[in-house]
């Protein structure tokens, strides 16, 4: 039962992950917590699932390994619209409003009721699912390992490694990613020396949201849509960030990857019940800070 | 009094929200308050009962339930748990639209269990199904549900063959039934729908504190409650109205001689004033819903 548990974490992590990584783009850079995270990852998978019928359109009916090609643009589309949308807020919303982190943070709280309800209005409040079909397991992952592996929690765990992997690459070998960190480690700083942090903080949502919504179309994919998806895991995504080290994205996906593990893990632990999974992954994340104050990465350089 | 403005509020009531739990809680609610006096209350008792009784029979000694952390899976799980025969292997919460459900899927998968109930809505069972079947679970284990795990989205967001022979219990119109179908036909007059069950409920909820209201020798909540089951029970004539009820009593009658017949199925209250379970058995068959008999507990 262990090694499906592992995989079932591996899984779940990866969209803790991804989330997790916009948040603590927006804490360190933006300075301040964004409730209104979870939500953009719902837009990301409401707007990758109307996007379904165009796409399939238009990208050819190739399959690989089972597995749908044309998902891969609704994919980007879900991720470019959450981008989007994150921009046009910090436009209209926070950039004219310009208030402090607590004003930003209770701002950002409306922010997401406002998604949720014109999700709401335009979808309905029922589920919904992406056209794939769920293939269940593959049979040689089951014959060799003795766990089930669907083509599913494949793409949701390598489309993530992609993911991390080129947010790694840009903040260590580009321009923008350096100036990222830059005025991640100090704004003020950064300022002085002639980094233009209008376009740092657009780059900022754009990363950061355009992940929140692959992390949403994942959590679509691997159960369903809805417009409380996001909502219900922000929570943990704090948690994640708050562990990993506030303000540290490389923090973040340690930390995403240890509470997705620590909640998908809780069956093995004997004489706790599943439905206590939330609660062991915030006994996790409390165990760590009284041994690391400032979380796993924190204080050091993002 | 006007019945149908009951029945109107219930078929609001069940229209706006969206899962059938909810539908059924705002019903309850409805059908408690109209009857304040006379406590009519939909009872989870005899589903949970019923289900207990329905899984064993089909020869499952051994179960796993998983039931949605509130007030309505608690008290069924608790009165199942109560009235099933043979072994619960598992029964355990699941916390309201998780965002997975895997963990309880490997503990349930980890008994003996060969028949896993699922006392949950319908968002709640869609992810339980889907993950079961990323891993296999839908070929070894006969899936349970009841009045809230049978929905057209649940069908639409899983994989065909998926919950094949799933089966559950629901509440249910009784459809042929006279007094009923002329109830419908009335209602589809009034208001251009098919009644909901929700509907027939309120309906008889109104109909049967009219009556105890008629029959009581004074308008006050005690006196009510004394007479409200007598009315219901079989010792007397059977009466489909409330014209013929107060008639009985203009005749000279007792509440002893009225024995209301609902348009929702029988009423017959018990001490604590609920009625007998009267449900209709679902199951899936090749991906759709296939009615089959009415049971009663």
């Amino acid at each position: 039962m262990v090694a499906q548990l592992i995989v079932n974490g591996i899984v779940y992590s990866s969209i803790i992950v991804l989330a997790s990584i916009g948040l603590s783009l927006v804490y360190s850079i933006g300075n301040f917590a964004n409730f209104a995270h979870g939500d953009t990852m719902a837009v990301g998978a409401f707007v990758a699932l109307a996007s379904a019928p165009l796409v399939q359109a238009i990208v050819p009916g190739v399959t690989i390994a089972g597995f749908p090609l044309w998902f891969f643009g609704a994919l980007l589309v879900g991720m470019a619209a959450a981008a989007v949308v994150a921009v046009v807020t910090e436009y209209v919303v926070y950039r004219p409003l310009d208030s402090s982190a607590i004003g930003l943070l209770i701002t950002s709280i409306g922010v997401a009721l406002a998604y949720r309800a014109l999700l709401l209005m335009q979808f309905g409040p029922g589920q919904q699912s992406y056209p794939v079909s769920r293939g269940g397991r593959i049979p040689w992952v089951e014959s060799a390992l003795g766990v089930s592996v669907t083509a599913r929690d494949v793409v949701i765990v390598f489309s993530s490694i992609v993911l991390v992997a080129s947010l790694h690459a840009m903040l260590q070998y580009t321009t923008l990613g350096r100036k990222m960190r830059a005025m991640a480690d100090n704004a003020e700083l950064a300022r002085v020396s002639g980094i233009r942090t209008g376009e740092v903080i657009i780059a900022m949502w754009v990363i950061g949201a355009a992940l929140a919504g692959a992390g949403g179309v994942f959590l679509g994919l691997d159960t369903i849509i809805r417009p409380r998806m996001g909502f219900e895991l922000l929570l943990l995504i704090f948690a994640a960030v708050i562990l990993g080290g506030i303000g540290s994205v490389y923090g973040a996906m340690l930390g995403g990857f240890a509470i997705g593990m620590a909640h998908e893990l809780t069956p093995a632990i004997p004489f706790i019940g599943t439905e206590y999974n939330a609660a062991v992954a915030f006994l996790v994340m409390i165990a760590i800070l009284l041994v690391r104050p400032n979380g796993i990465l924190g204080g050091d350089a993002t | 009094m006007s019945v149908f403005c009951a029945a109107q509020s219930a078929k609001r009531a069940s229209s706006r929200v969206s899962s059938s739990g909810s539908a059924r809680k705002s019903a309850q609610r409805l059908s408690k308050y109209a009857a304040s006096a006379a406590p009519l209350a939909l009872s989870g008792a005899a589903k949970g009962a019923a289900l207990a009784e329905m899984i064993f029979e089909d020869g499952h000694d051994s179960v796993a339930v998983t039931w949605i952390n509130n007030d309505y899976g608690q008290s069924l799980a608790e009165v199942f748990e109560e009235t099933f025969e043979g072994d619960i292997a598992y029964i355990e919460p699941h916390e309201p639209e998780g965002s997975s459900y895997r963990g309880e899927i490997a503990e349930m998968g980890d008994t003996d269990a060969t028949a896993w109930l699922f006392i949950t809505y319908a968002d709640e069972v869609t992810v339980f199904i889907n993950e079961a079947f990323d891993q296999g679970y839908n070929e070894e284990i006969a899936y349970y549900g009841a009045e809230s795990t049978i929905a057209d989205e649940i069908l639409a967001n899983t994989e065909p063959g998926s919950q094949e022979g799933l089966t559950g219990i629901t509440e249910s119109a009784p459809e042929g039934q006279e007094n009923y179908e002329s109830y419908a036909s009335r209602f589809e007059e009034e208001f251009g729908q098919a009644p909901t069950v929700w509907s027939a409920y309120a309906y008889d909820a109104f109909t049967v504190s009219a009556i105890a209201i008629e029959a009581a020798d004074e308008f006050t909540g005690a006196s009510i409650s004394e007479v409200v089951r007598d009315v219901t029970r079989p010792s007397g004539d059977e009466v489909f109205t409330f014209e013929a009820a107060k008639e009985i009593l203009e005749d000279g009658g007792t509440p002893d001689d009225i024995d209301y017949q609902g348009v929702s199925g029988p009423i017959d209250l018990d001490e604590n004033g609920d009625p007998p379970g009267y449900y209709q058995v679902y199951s899936v068959q090749d991906h759709e819903y296939v009615w089959g008999d009415y049971i009663t507990s």
